[in-house]
């Protein structure tokens, strides 16, 4: 039952660790790359962990007390892996349509940290013309 | 290049941002060694680079996971509708100080 109970616990730290790993980045750059990839696995991984360790500590539980911890730890890991994965889901379908820059239209806006660090809206110079220049890098 | 064009954009009221996908501590070395004073963004993952249509993967033949922007020019209005676009074909061609303040005197 203890060890059931540890396996579980186990498994939601795993969780919670993928959970802050893949919330971080997807803050500002809201898509998935190849990076991503342990992110999910351990996503993954503590899911199963966490559902094996609820199960055996409901199988194995000894009074109302210990099948409520039990059954509690196990839907909290499902509702954290569910939740990872939906969250996941949606910030990859967060970026906005690719937009093809004509004469007359209005850009869209965004934020980027400029050079010193600072967050940069083009929204903030609203009112002003601006050249906006693509480049390469190698400044 | 543009840094020449600075002074008499800012004069007229305008301003220029440049986005790249260097990090932030390379366009902070990059801009205190070069003199630029405009906003230089940094766009590592090309999140609005993507946006505009203007990602450039395959840049760097010794990693193929590199990604950049093609090179273009936005002349924005006040209301930051376009006016003008300058897109080269070949990447390596760039607009000179004259012609980028030749163009922000069109806009609006």
């Amino acid at each position: 039952m203890k060890t059931a109970l540890f396996i579980c616990l186990l498994g939601l730290g795993l969780l919670a660790v993928a959970w802050a790993g893949a919330a971080y980045p997807l803050i500002d750059y809201p898509f998935l790359d190849e990076g991503d990839v342990p992110k999910l696995i351990a996503g993954s991984l503590g899911g199963a962990w966490a559902l094996w360790g609820g199960i055996q500590a409901l199988r194995l539980g000894e009074g109302k007390a210990g099948r409520l911890l039990a059954g509690f730890l196990m839907v909290l890991g499902l509702l954290a892996c569910a939740g990872l994965f939906g969250f996941m889901l949606v910030a990859t379908r967060m970026i906005p349509p690719p937009a093809d820059v004509k004469t007359g239209q209005t850009v869209a806006d965004f934020s980027l940290p400029d050079q010193s660090g600072k967050t940069f809206k083009l929204s903030d110079l609203k009112g002003k013309p601006v050249v906006l220049i693509f480049t390469r890098g190698f400044w | 290049m543009a840094q020449s064009a600075y002074d008499e954009i800012r004069k007229a009221g305008g301003e220029i941002v440049a986005i790249s996908n260097d990090s932030v501590e390379s366009l902070k070395e990059g801009a205190d060694q070069s003199g630029i004073q405009f906003v230089l963004l940094s766009d590592p993952k090309a999140v609005v680079i993507r946006i505009y249509h203007l990602e450039h993967k395959g840049l760097n033949v010794r990693d193929p996971e590199a990604t950049g922007a093609r090179p273009a020019v936005f002349f924005l209005n006040a209301d930051h509708t376009v006016a003008s676009v300058y897109q080269p074909e070949d990447i390596r061609y760039h607009l000179s100080a004259a012609d980028i303040v030749a163009r922000f005197k069109q806009t609006k």
